[in-house]
């Protein structure tokens, strides 16, 4: 019996493709794992390699980029089975990653999404388990930890200071890679397509908790992303659309005391780091390098 | 009779109505003088062309073929009239042998009645190769046929049975393997035209903008049915009887970057959804023909590019639709 589909979103990125494919189909796990490939609208012969290369590969094929979210419900709801994972290119699992995700399904019942632990390409631990922030909390983190990574409010927000060695429910969970429950998903509808790209997982998480599902961490299942390539690609209008996202989110989620006031203010945050990101990006590609971590997701 | 008072010669194209057959009758009223004459089973050819005299004639109805036949002699025959589809050749097979092999039988029969000193072109095709390994691409006519598919496998039969009536009755009899024909007017069994159609309705906002595909991964040498037309006319004016040829561009190109240059072509946001599940039994990988004795033999070489030709289907489409 199928148990748990693959949904891999993909943009121009073959080579990290092929690679996150590969991890697929060594996993350890009873029962065929169906695969999805949803390409938005590459040129780089993303589509060709696939249907070249994993015969057995579904491929959901847009012409046009039309963006995280939208690409992730097509991806899903291509599956069938009760439990589906969804992630960038840029992340490899381990063999037993898929066995954990139904694992820790079946374990908790009330669980809509689950993240496993993630580490980087050099085997550190990732962060990629976050609070929902206060507006001051997330101001700070925006502004200060852009300069100084290792700030009390960064370090809250990125929950740097926990070892991440146990089960425990968390706010919510990198989109890099995440486990959802097929049930808890369309509970929810899905993903919001009005998050053309980043935030959709926050936002995905967000809504799991109003609706009553829980979001969980599981410190097994190991799964590499190669944080810091694919960022590297961020253009200004990708940056734009992550801090419209955050924005959005902010509009959806502030329920506290003067509303009219605090959301103008955070607009005008929002649009200052967007500016302050901006100017400092074209510094570095006009040096010649880039910024590390810009988009740490 | 021509202008200058001799005998026009008299030409048949039997599947008529067909794709084909609808720009190989335009080659042949720009090109030559000849009487023109055409049989299907529609009511009338897809595209008027002035000076074709068509009649409904069904080739596996005998009687009702050889009264024509005999009516009218022709001096050259251009037999297209088949049943085209692999995919349709497997949900029915016996209707697919009747077509080809009892119909071809039929006009033969009825040709060797009334007619003496014969052209006859009948076409085939690529298909007839079969699973063809990377060893063998580009593919030559002397090619080992292993056809795997009941419209293949009828193809191979017609050709037999017209060369042994050039062997046996001293016809004049040329065979063409057609590779993937593409352009204008195609039916959209076939995917260029399917995948064009579907996106000139997906334009006109008529179905909702996913293309359903299938085995995306085969490579296929297309070639224009403009092309095609020209080189049928070209082989029946100077091939050599008894001689297979294959009509081919000898490009083979993966049915992904076709349906990749139509998406190009586009301005709709179109989501196409490849379920590796959905393929025909024996897809064949690839198809890459070699055209070699066509251009040496006949001078003939195709002229319009690929582009062009899904530019053009896709714009035939377009107009279908509105």
């Amino acid at each position: 019996m199928k148990k748990i589909a693959a949904v891999i979103i993909n943009r121009n990125t073959k080579e990290f493709l092929r690679e996150c494919i590969v991890s697929l189909e060594s996993q350890d796990i009873d029962g065929e794992v169906p695969v999805w490939v949803v390409d938005n609208g590459s040129g780089d012969g993303s589509q060709a390699m696939v249907l070249n290369e994993f015969k057995g590969v579904n491929l959901v094929w847009n012409s046009k980029n039309l963006g995280y979210s939208r690409a992730c419900n097509q991806g899903v709801e291509q599956t069938g089975t009760p439990y589906v994972v969804v992630m960038n290119t840029d992340t490899v699992l381990r063999e037993d990653t898929l066995k954990t995700i139904v694992e820790y399904f079946e374990r908790h019942p009330e669980a809509g999404i689950v993240g496993p632990k993630i580490l980087n390409s050099d085997g550190s631990l990732q962060f990629s388990c976050r609070e929902f922030p206060s507006v001051k909390d997330a101001f700070m983190h925006a502004f200060l930890g852009y300069f100084v990574s290792g700030n009390r409010y960064s370090k809250k927000y990125l929950k740097m200071d926990w070892d991440h060695r146990e089960d425990v429910e968390v706010d919510w969970v990198s989109g890099a890679f995440m486990g959802i429950r097929r049930k808890a998903f369309d509970d929810i509808e899905g993903f919001d397509e009005k998050y053309f790209m980043y935030v959709e997982d926050v936002d995905l998480c967000w809504r799991m908790w109003q609706s009553g599902w829980k979001v969980g961490y599981v410190p097994a299942g190991d799964v590499y992303h190669h944080i810091g390539m694919t960022s590297r690609m961020v253009s200004t209008s990708m940056s734009l659309h992550h801090h419209l996202s955050m924005l959005r989110f902010h509009r959806r989620t502030y329920r506290g005391p003067l509303k009219f006031i605090v959301d103008p203010a955070v607009a005008a945050g929002i649009m200052l780091r967007f500016l302050m990101v901006t100017c400092i990006s074209y510094y570095y590609k006009l040096k010649g390098s880039s910024r590390k971590g810009l988009y740490d997701k | 009779m021509t202008n200058d008072g001799v005998e026009r010669k008299k030409a048949l194209v039997t599947g008529a109505d067909g794709f084909v057959a609808s720009h190989l009758l335009g080659v042949l009223a720009s090109e030559t003088e000849w009487d023109l004459h055409g049989i299907g089973l529609k009511d009338g050819l897809s595209e008027k062309i002035p000076g074709v005299s068509y009649r409904v004639v069904d080739i596996t109805d005998y009687d009702l073929l050889s009264d024509y036949i005999r009516s009218l002699t022709p001096d050259v025959v251009f037999h297209l009239a088949a049943q085209p589809s692999v995919a349709l050749s497997w949900k029915n097979p016996r209707r697919t042998y009747e077509i080809n092999l009892l119909g071809q039988l039929n006009l033969l029969e009825a040709i060797h009645e009334s007619c003496n000193d014969i052209s006859v072109l009948i076409t085939c095709s690529s298909e007839e190769y079969g699973k063809v390994t990377p060893d063998m691409v580009p593919i030559k006519e002397n090619t080992e046929l292993k056809p795997c598919s009941h419209y293949a496998v009828s193809k191979v039969s017609q050709e037999m049975m017209g060369l042994m009536y050039e062997q046996a009755l001293g016809w004049r009899v040329m065979v063409t393997r057609g590779f993937n024909q593409a352009g204008p007017g195609q039916s959209p069994d076939f995917a260029v035209s399917s995948f064009a159609r579907q996106i000139a309705l997906i334009e006109a906002e008529k179905i909702p903008p996913v293309l359903k595909v299938g085995n995306l991964d085969a490579s296929r040498d297309f070639i224009d049915v403009r092309d095609t037309a020209r080189a049928f006319f070209m082989i029946m004016e100077n091939g050599r009887g008894g001689s297979v040829y294959n009509v081919c561009s000898g490009v083979a190109r993966k049915i992904s970057e076709i349906l990749d240059m139509l998406l190009g072509m586009t301005r709709s946001e179109i989501t196409v959804e490849h379920d590796s599940c959905r393929q025909r039994p024996s897809d064949i990988p690839v198809l890459e023909g070699d055209g070699s004795r066509l251009r040496e033999e006949v001078g003939w070489k195709p002229s319009i590019p690929v582009e062009q030709t899904l530019r053009d289907t896709l714009d035939y489409w377009r107009g279908q639709i509105l």
